[in-house]
């Protein structure tokens, strides 16, 4: 018995010795190829610097050794994405990718792993890879998890305006409200155009996108859709009204502010809170006092956005002051006290 | 009874130890191969990519970050310098000095410009009174405040009182959080549409690293053998035991130095209990049965990238009095929840969890320390057959030091955090001596706090900060 004790302890730890020794070797020709990468490119890199910058006209050769050559152009190229370089200089970064990255890229997405064909997708949006458009609206039709890898594949195709993912996501029940506004958010004028009228012209869309199509809106400003948003607070539904209200907000204006009045008074709490907030925001002076009125709610947050919105106007600290002193409520008092020491003024 | 009765009692309670610990090393080997397939899958992804565009993402929920300090006058600058240079697009920062004896306030008000502040907040939950709150003139999103001694739990709830935002991660007075970290413990929870309602995040020992200014520049290992000993306990329990329980939804602990909370579940809830040392698992396991009687689809999750690193004991007292705080907590939550055991309503948790947390977390040292008694005797004494002796010890190195060992390579194969190769092989050797003195330690202090939770008797002891943080001593904006 003690014999058989013996030998499995000694052969797991033979067997873990053995792994370690593996992952010691493994450990010191990544640290070696790191130092390698890192020695070339700070030869290379002041030399593509130039390339991209325009003061030099041929591109820089690479190492003669095709190994790490991969490695060095992603991370260099990566690095300059991410210094803002704009115009012809972007253009250059973006060839520079186009003819050094793409096959990789495609090569992954074929036959890469889990982690590599997203890290894949990543700079294929990063460097916006239009060549690999189409291999990439073929992979997105492969993949059947909803996860990193799907998530990532939708934000690269919006990236590339791909316009069958739009009519896709337009059909799906399932995205979700924020995958949703990343998408909008990637996509260009004339997309965004094609997609909102596809959109309206369709009577049963989700949830989702109506939220995020109302949201969104507000967050760009987009005038041709102000109507449409501002419509929305006649909504039956109070999560689309709410979102209407929160989009008005960075709207920072509404054509007919009497819609607003009745909000005060609403049975629900989120919409006092956001009457308060688009008073605020749209700078309606007439409102002013439902603000002051607002402070004795029973609800925490609708005397918080009053308070806040209060110090939007002008003289609103000296109203806060006034409040903090003779109110007849104590609640009042006291946020009209907290406000006066606590910035407010910038949640939506 | 005879002799040779006696004899056969002792040998029997023997063959139920090694059996127990090889149960015991076999649940640790099947939630290490739970947790692999995940680790092996996301072990090349980038993780910097991952998080772009959650940085810039207007979605992306604010968070209010809550730093409960009790005597904290070492760490808690650099904690909060490190909470201030975070990548993440809307959070505030929420120091709660719970009536600190020391210089904790002084040092937070001195740095960072801090003024008084009225107060008007919600009271979710009764804490000790609330004295003082001061926001600093130089980050209009950090904020301080002074409530009477009331515990951790007491601050923690002062702080989700004070909070405005919709969720609020807690952060130890004595941790450092990388820059990324937010981001990437609330991704889960952004990508699930809040369908995640906590989630925590790999805690590592930053005793040895070269730390700026809140900022973790060089990860190195300390000198003392103990700091040693607990980076690899951290490694086992986060990259074997947490990941595994989190793929099946069944995790019991989000570690107290960091995690991710949604505030309207914790609210929920009932906020922490005040009455326990072991309040963040309490807190979790509260979280479940809730989750479960509302027959909800939200999920704990745990993510395995180390984010949040924290400042370990680094003499024998400040660990014996941690370990017997620890196990006291474990044994009182257990206690608290103990209708969850066993209890087919609450799946994995009643039917796993609870089960493994009572019989391998809160029970394995009672075990092992009567297994040192026997190898002595055995040894010593003759009082049972030599061969069993040595079977037992074979079986407490393979369910001590091997596994640890495993822990350490499986580190290596996944963050390699540690850069030099000698940084490898000092852990690893160091993991073969757990069985020899460490453990022995650990299992005492364990079998001590048991006792201690039985008596009720509180031992928070002293931390002894060396203040592995406390190179924060120029005044803000000084530089």
């Amino acid at each position: 018995m003690i014999e058989v004790f013996i030998s499995v302890v000694f052969s797991l730890l033979g067997i873990q010795l053995l792994i370690l020794a593996l992952l010691i070797a493994w450990k010191m020709k990544n640290l070696a190829v790191e130092h390698s990468i890192k020695e070339t490119m700070e030869t290379l890199k002041p030399q593509f610097r130039q390339y991209i910058e325009g003061s030099h006209e041929t591109e820089p050769g690479l190492p003669a050794a095709k190994k790490n050559r991969f490695k060095l152009m992603e991370t260099m190229l990566d690095e300059f994405a991410s210094e803002g370089f704009q115009g012809e200089q972007k253009a250059r970064i973006h060839r520079l990718a186009e003819k050094h990255l793409t096959e990789y890229y495609r090569h992954m997405l074929k036959k890469g792993q889990w982690a590599e064909r997203i890290n894949a997708l990543y700079f294929i949006e990063d460097f916006r890879l239009f060549s690999l458009k189409e291999d990439i609206y073929q992979h997105f039709k492969k993949i059947s998890k909803r996860d990193e890898e799907f998530r990532q594949c939708i934000r690269a195709c919006a990236t590339l305006q791909e316009v069958r993912l739009m009519d896709a996501a337009i059909e799906s029940k399932d995205l979700s409200f924020g995958m949703i506004k990343e998408l909008l958010y990637r996509l260009d004028k004339d997309l965004l155009e094609m997609t909102l009228e596809r959109m309206q012209l369709k009577e049963d869309i989700s949830e989702n996108m109506l939220y995020a199509f109302i949201s969104f809106s507000g967050e760009h400003q987009i005038d041709m859709l102000f109507p449409f948003v501002e419509k929305k607070l006649q909504d039956e539904r109070k999560e689309v009204r709410l979102k209407a209200m929160s989009s008005l907000c960075h709207y920072k204006k509404m054509v007919n502010p009497a819609i607003l009045s009745d909000f005060f008074d609403s049975a629900h709490w989120q919409e006092r809170m956001y009457a308060a907030k688009l008073t605020g925001a749209c700078h309606f002076d007439q409102y002013k006092p439902n603000l002051v009125y607002l402070l004795a709610d029973n609800i925490w947050w609708v005397r918080f956005a009053g308070a806040e919105n209060l110090k939007f106007f002008e003289g609103g600290n000296k109203v806060l002051e006034q409040v903090a002193a003779d109110h007849a409520d104590a609640y009042a008092r006291d946020i009209a006290r907290h406000m006066l020491t606590r910035e407010g003024g910038i949640s939506v | 009874m005879s002799g040779t009765g006696i004899t056969v009692i002792i040998e029997i309670i023997s063959w139920a130890i090694i059996a127990y610990m090889l149960a015991a090393g076999a649940t640790y080997l099947i939630l290490f191969l739970v947790a692999s397939p995940k680790i092996s899958k996301e072990k090349k992804l980038n993780r910097q990519e991952q998080i772009e565009e959650m940085s810039i993402n207007k979605d992306t929920y604010p968070i209010s970050i809550l730093v409960p300090a009790y005597n904290e006058e070492a760490g808690v600058v650099s904690t909060v310098r490190s909470l201030l240079n975070l990548n993440y697009p809307q959070y505030e920062i929420i120091v709660v000095n719970d009536g600190s004896t020391d210089r904790t306030s002084e040092k937070v008000l001195a740095q960072f410009g801090m003024e008084p502040i009225e107060l008007a907040i919600r009271t979710y939950f009764k804490t000790g009174e609330i004295k003082r709150a001061y926001r600093s003139t130089l980050h209009p999103h950090l904020f301080l405040i002074e409530k009477e001694n009331g515990g951790k739990a007491d601050a923690l709830n002062a702080g989700v009182n004070f909070s405005r935002y919709p969720y609020f991660a807690a952060i130890d007075g004595d941790s450092i959080l990388e820059q990324d970290a937010l981001l990437k413990t609330m991704k889960p929870i952004v990508d699930s549409s809040g369908m995640v309602t906590a989630t925590g995040g790999t805690v590592r020992i930053a005793n040895g690293c070269k730390i700026n200014r809140g900022v973790i520049e060089q990860v190195a290992l300390p000198k003392k053998p103990l700091e040693v000993m607990q980076i690899i306990e951290y490694f086992r329990a986060f990259l074997i035991g947490r990941l595994g329980f989190s793929r099946v939804n069944i995790l019991l602990i989000i570690s107290g130095a960091f995690g991710v909370f949604e505030k309207s579940r914790v609210i929920k809830v009932g906020g922490y209990k005040t009455d326990t040392v072991g309040e963040d698992m309490e807190l979790i396991v509260r979280l479940h049965r809730s989750i479960k009687d509302e027959k909800s689809k939200q999920r704990i999750e745990y993510i395995q990238d180390p984010v949040c690193w924290t400042e370990a004991p680094s003499t024998v007292a400040s660990l014996r009095a941690q370990r017997i705080r620890w196990q006291r907590g474990l044994a009182e939550t257990l206690w608290t929840h103990r209708g969850m055991m066993f209890n087919p309503k609450y799946r994995g948790i009643g039917l796993f969890s609870m089960p493994y947390y009572v019989f391998i977390e809160l029970l394995s040292a009672v075990f092992e320390v009567m297994g040192y008694f026997i190898i002595i005797g055995g040894f010593a004494f003759s009082f049972i057959e030599t061969d069993i002796a040595v079977i037992m010890l074979l079986v407490m190195v393979l369910y001590g030091s091997l596994l640890s060992a495993l822990a350490v390579l499986l580190e290596e194969w996944t963050y390699h955090k540690y850069p030099t190769v000698r940084s490898i092989l000092v852990l690893y050797v160091y993991a073969l001596t757990e069985t020899f003195w460490y453990r022995i330690l650990m299992n005492f202090w364990r079998v001590q706090g048991l006792f201690y939770a039985f008596k009720k008797k509180s031992v928070w002891g002293d931390m002894e900060r060396k203040g592995v943080f406390s190179d924060d001593e120029q005044k803000e904006g000084s530089l």
